[in-house]
Order: C-alpha cells, then sequence, then structure tokens
C-alpha cells in the first residue's frame, strides 16, 4: 500500500488543526511525527474545540502550548483562543510570537495578557495577513515604522484603542480589505467622540456594539457595510459608489449618509430600525440593481408613512427577495398595495407579523398577487409564550387563510417559521 | 472540422488497470499534473496519457467530481449554488469508506487536483478528529515504529494530550 506523501500528511494533520489532535496524531508513527515538525501549517488551542482545556491552570496551559509550539517548523496559522483564561503572562507570549513570526500568516488571539503585549511591535514587518485580535490594548500605532504590509483581514474585539491610534492602523496596512470592530474600547482626547477612518483598499466592514458622536470612513473599494447595535449620531461613507451590501441592525443614527452614488447596492438590509421614510426613499431610490430588500422589524418616524409596492416596483425591477416585517395599521397598509405594477423579479418573499391580525392575511394576499413569478414564500410569526384561548383561534384562523389562499398558488412553495 | 458544431476535444487517460477514459479537455485541465504536461508538450494532445498511478475506479469518481464542480462554476455564484457544492461534497465523501478515501487521495494528489485534494483532506481530518493513536493508526494503516521507549516518551512530554479521548467505537 502506498503511503501518503509526508506533505499530504501536514495537509491533514493542518486540517486537524486542534493542537491535541496534532499531538496524538504524531504519536502514531516516526514519518507522522516528522510530518508535524516539519509540514504542519496551522495549530490551534480553541476552547471551544476540546473541553479538557477548562479544567487545565493557565500556567500549565502555557507550558504546553509552549512545548507544542516550539514542536513545529514553519507554522503558518496560529490560533489561540481560549475564552476562560484571564491571562497569560506577556513574556511567555511574546515568546510564541517571536518563534513564529518570521512565517506567521494568521494569528488569532484572545487573552488578556499582563502586562500588555504590543502585537504590532512583534508582529509588523512580517508576513501576517489575518490578525484576530481580542482583549488586548493598541497604543502608540507610529506607520512609519511599524507596518502590516500584507495583512488583509483584521478583527478586534473588546481592544482598547484611541481613535487616533485606530486610524493610524489603517494606514498602516496598505493592503486592508476587511476590518471588524466589535465592541472597542475607544479612548478620546477631548469631550466629542470621533472616529475617522480611511482606508482606499477596504472592502468589507463590520461594526458592532460602538456608541461615537460621529463616524466617518473614507473607503474607495468598500463593497460590504454592516452595523449592528451601534448607537452613532453621525454616520457619513465617503466613497466611489461601490457599495454593495448595506446592512444596519439595531442602530440609532441620527445622521445617515452612505453617499450620493447607489448605484452598485445589490443588497440592503435594515432591521429593528426606525426608519424616516422620505430620507431613506432618497438613500436608496437609484439603486435599481438592488437583488434583495429587507425592512424587519422597522418602525416609521411618521405613522402614516409605509412602503408601497409601487415604488418598490418602479426603483427597483431586478428585486429577486423581498422581505417585510412592521406593524401593518389600518388605511396605511391599504394605501401601500394599492397600484397595478408587479414585482416581476421576485422569486423569495418573506413576511412576518408581531401581532397576528386579519391585516396581515390581506397583505400576505395582495402581495402574492403582486408577485406572479414567485417560488418561494415564508411566513415569521412570534407565538407568545402563554397562548391564550383567543390567540390560538387567532392563530387557527390564520392558518386556514392561509392553506385556502395557497391553494390559488400551487407552485408556490410555503415554509413557517414561529418563535 | 464542422461548421454545424464545434467538437469537444477529448483527451484519453489510461488508468493502472488498463482501462481507457475519454474525457473532454476541459475536465483534463483540472488536473494540474495534466496541464502542465501539456503545456509544456502542446503536440501531444492526441497521445493516450498513462496514469500508472491510478485505478479506475479512483478515475472515474475523481471525473465525476471534477465535471460536478466545473458545471457549479459555470453558473453565477449565489448562497445556494454554494450550499449545493456543499452538499455534493459531503455526499461525494459520505459513502465511501476509509480505504477509498485514501486513494482517491493519493490519485488527487498524484493529478495536482487542488480543490478536491483540500477538500478530501478535510473530510479525512474530520474523521480522526478527538480519536486515540490507535484508531489513527488503524484508519491510516500506519506501522508503530517507535521503540516502547520513544513511545512512552512522547507520551510523557505530551501527557495533557493524551487524556479523555472519544473511546473508540469500532
Amino acid at each position: 500500500m502506498e503511503h501518503l506523501p509526508v506533505e499530504v500528511i501536514g495537509n491533514i494533520l493542518s486540517r486537524l488543526g486542534g493542537a491535541r489532535d496534532v499531538v496524538i496524531a504524531s504519536a502514531t508513527c516516526q514519518k507522522w511525527r516528522d510530518a508535524c515538525r516539519k509540514h504542519l501549517h496551522t495549530l490551534e488551542f480553541n476552547s471551544g474545540d476540546w473541553p479538557v482545556y477548562r479544567d487545565i491552570t493557565p500556567r500549565r496551559l502555557e507550558i504546553l502550548i509552549t512545548q507544542t509550539i516550539f514542536q513545529t517548523t514553519g507554522l503558518q496559522g496560529l490560533s489561540i483562543l481560549m475564552d476562560d483564561v484571564d491571562e497569560f503572562s506577556a513574556s511567555i507570549v511574546i515568546a510564541w510570537l517571536m518563534y513564529t513570526r518570521e512565517t506567521l500568516r494568521r494569528l488569532s488571539y484572545n487573552v488578556r495578557t499582563s502586562p500588555n503585549v504590543n502585537i504590532l511591535e512583534i508582529c509588523g514587518r512580517q508576513k501576517l495577513e489575518k490578525l484576530v485580535l481580542a482583549h488586548n490594548s493598541i497604543t502608540g500605532v507610529e506607520p512609519n515604522f511599524q507596518r502590516f504590509p500584507c495583512l488583509k483581514s483584521l478583527s478586534l474585539s473588546h481592544v482598547s484603542i484611541s481613535a487616533l491610534d485606530l486610524s493610524l492602523l489603517l494606514t498602516a496596512c496598505p493592503k486592508l480589505e476587511s476590518l471588524e470592530l466589535v465592541n472597542p474600547e475607544i479612548a478620546m482626547s477631548d469631550a466629542q467622540v470621533t472616529v475617522e477612518l480611511s482606508s482606499p483598499t477596504l472592502k468589507s466592514i463590520y461594526v458592532e456594539e460602538i456608541s461615537l458622536d460621529k463616524f466617518m470612513l473614507e473607503a474607495d473599494s468598500i463593497e460590504r457595510l454592516h452595523l449592528r447595535d451601534c448607537a452613532l449620531e453621525l454616520f457619513e461613507l465617503i466613497g466611489k459608489g461601490t457599495l454593495k451590501y448595506f446592512k444596519i441592525d439595531d442602530v440609532s443614527v441620527i445622521h445617515l449618509d452612505i453617499g450620493e452614488t447607489v448605484d452598485n447596492l445589490e443588497i440592503v438590509d435594515v432591521s429593528n430600525f426606525t426608519i424616516i421614510w422620505p430620507k431613506f426613499y432618497q438613500m436608496i431610490s437609484r439603486s435599481s440593481k438592488l437583488r434583495k430588500l429587507r425592512l424587519w422589524d422597522v418602525a416609521f418616524d411618521d405613522e402614516d408613512e409605509v412602503v408601497d409596492l409601487e415604488t418598490i416596483a418602479f426603483c427597483f425591477p431586478q428585486l429577486n427577495h423581498l422581505s417585510l416585517s412592521y406593524e401593518l395599521r389600518d388605511g396605511v397598509m391599504h394605501y401601500g398595495v394599492q397600484g397595478f405594477s408587479n414585482l416581476e423579479n421576485v422569486r423569495v418573499l418573506e413576511l412576518g407579523w408581531t401581532v397576528i391580525n386579519d391585516h396581515f392575511s390581506y397583505w400576505v394576499e395582495e402581495l402574492l398577487k403582486r408577485c406572479p413569478n414567485l417560488k418561494k414564500m415564508i411566513i415569521f410569526g412570534v407565538v407568545s409564550e402563554a397562548k391564550s384561548r383567543e390567540e390560538c383561534q387567532i392563530l387557527a384562523s390564520f392558518t386556514s387563510s392561509i392553506v385556502q389562499l395557497m391553494r390559488k398558488y400551487m407552485h408556490v412553495e410555503v415554509e413557517f417559521e414561529y418563535e | 472540422m464542422s461548421m454545424a458544431a464545434v467538437e469537444t476535444k477529448k483527451i484519453t487517460l489510461r488508468t493502472a488497470d488498463n482501462h481507457e477514459f475519454e474525457v473532454e479537455e476541459a475536465i483534463a485541465m483540472e488536473f494540474s499534473t495534466i496541464k502542465t504536461f501539456f503545456d509544456e508538450n502542446p503536440d501531444a494532445s492526441e497521445d493516450t496519457i498513462p496514469l500508472p498511478n491510478v485505478t479506475s475506479k479512483c478515475l472515474s469518481a475523481i471525473i465525476e467530481y471534477c465535471k460536478s464542480h466545473l458545471a457549479f462554476r459555470a453558473r453565477e455564484t449565489s448562497s445556494s449554488i454554494d450550499e449545493q457544492v456543499r452538499t455534493y461534497d459531503e455526499e461525494f465523501v459520505k459513502a465511501r469508506d476509509n480505504e477509498s478515501l485514501k486513494e482517491l487521495i493519493l490519485a488527487a494528489n498524484y493529478l495536482n487536483i487542488k480543490a478536491l485534494l483540500d477538500m478530501l483532506n478535510q473530510a479525512v481530518a474530520d474523521r480522526i478528529k478527538n480519536k486515540s493513536v490507535e484508531y489513527v493508526r488503524r484508519f491510516f494503516g500506519l506501522e508503530n515504529d517507535y521503540t516502547p521507549e520513544e513511545e512512552a516518551a512522547i507520551r510523557a512530554e505530551n501527557e495533557w494530550a493524551f487524556e479523555g479521548v472519544d473511546p473508540d467505537d469500532d
């Protein structure tokens, strides 16, 4: 039987990733130990992979991580994600990084270090392409002396960094394509909390749990923008109209500006947001390439505002996927479904209720009529824990009405999701 | 050459067990080993390429895989296509036993089909996750060539890794 070449074994072990499994594999025979020593390119110590890590003291973890890393050569990916460890000592972490930095391309690290380790100083100017950092601080960024020339993907989670350093950090990454900021601790020098970032190469940005006065992003290549659980007074995107994907979820922002040119927008996904319809309409009405529109658990600033199908049909002829869930108010809802234009290209319809009533069934029916080429419909419902007899009856009659309705649309696949 | 329809160029491959397979050029070009060969020997396209390291069983599975993936790639990228690719890959691997997976890996490595090799390597890695040393040895048909002292030393040095392994279920 022909044996696997040692590089292939190295590849398999790298996909195994978890340090414990790699050590076990190296104990099978000499060739496999050799593969671990010379051809292993990825090594992971993730508490999520192996629960036993939680029972090992941090001191002992430091030792076993050191031992295992030092048995490898040419490591390209290192991941140390230990959720239950309070901290590792800085000198040990520095040793790990110094040992691997010549070849390291991907680093994930989420343990506090005491005293704080300056990752930039140790990993800068090397081959790093992806950095995922959590629970650490970044200070004293000097792009003239420290750069990440290969870094494409940066994720900072619960990281303490000043607004200025964050901005400088982006200039220190001339090839950055993806940025993720989760709950950063942004130290500010004056009263107003402002973040101004600029990156000509950035394609995707995700920001979660940030609270600022001003957030300005200058990104001429940006394609994806996703904000979640943010409180902002002003968010401004300055670019060249390259944005394709725009998603906001549970965000409060007073002034939102994603640029004049929105020709390339393909997906707009807004949830848990209060929409000022005229402003919103102005923002996206020229996105004639829009394929997916999702307005979920949204409220309208003006009680008389509603999303009307005529506008949607007119502005977004290529719309393929429509998801709507908001409170349907008497009178206003009827206005929303007036008109004759069809949504010719809509294949998937997702409709949700928070309170089930007759309006909803009527609305579903009207929407079905306007989507002649629909393939699939998903109904999302909220069912309260304490189901009163009346609620059960309403749900039952709703079910009957949908069954009856769908008999007219046998070609449409229907799914229900209740929570 | 007929004017009515463009004939797709076919390449003939001969396996270790002397079966000949005629494949479309596009598929043969997925095998980097063959692509490189043709890049360097453009006049050799009419010849039959011998593949002494690949059985007919392996080659037919590999051809199926490449055909399907070429078809997926021809379609517009979307998340539903990605899911279909994932499902296809899972099915491709699920029915095969450890021995045939190993044969496929060797063949994919020899023919240098990166995507297939990566996928198979991942599938194999998933099968040996959280298993004991003995299980991994059995899976790959490995001979333990450590002396008892060497093996004891490895286990002592990395004591932490040998605690609490899944019980072998075969």
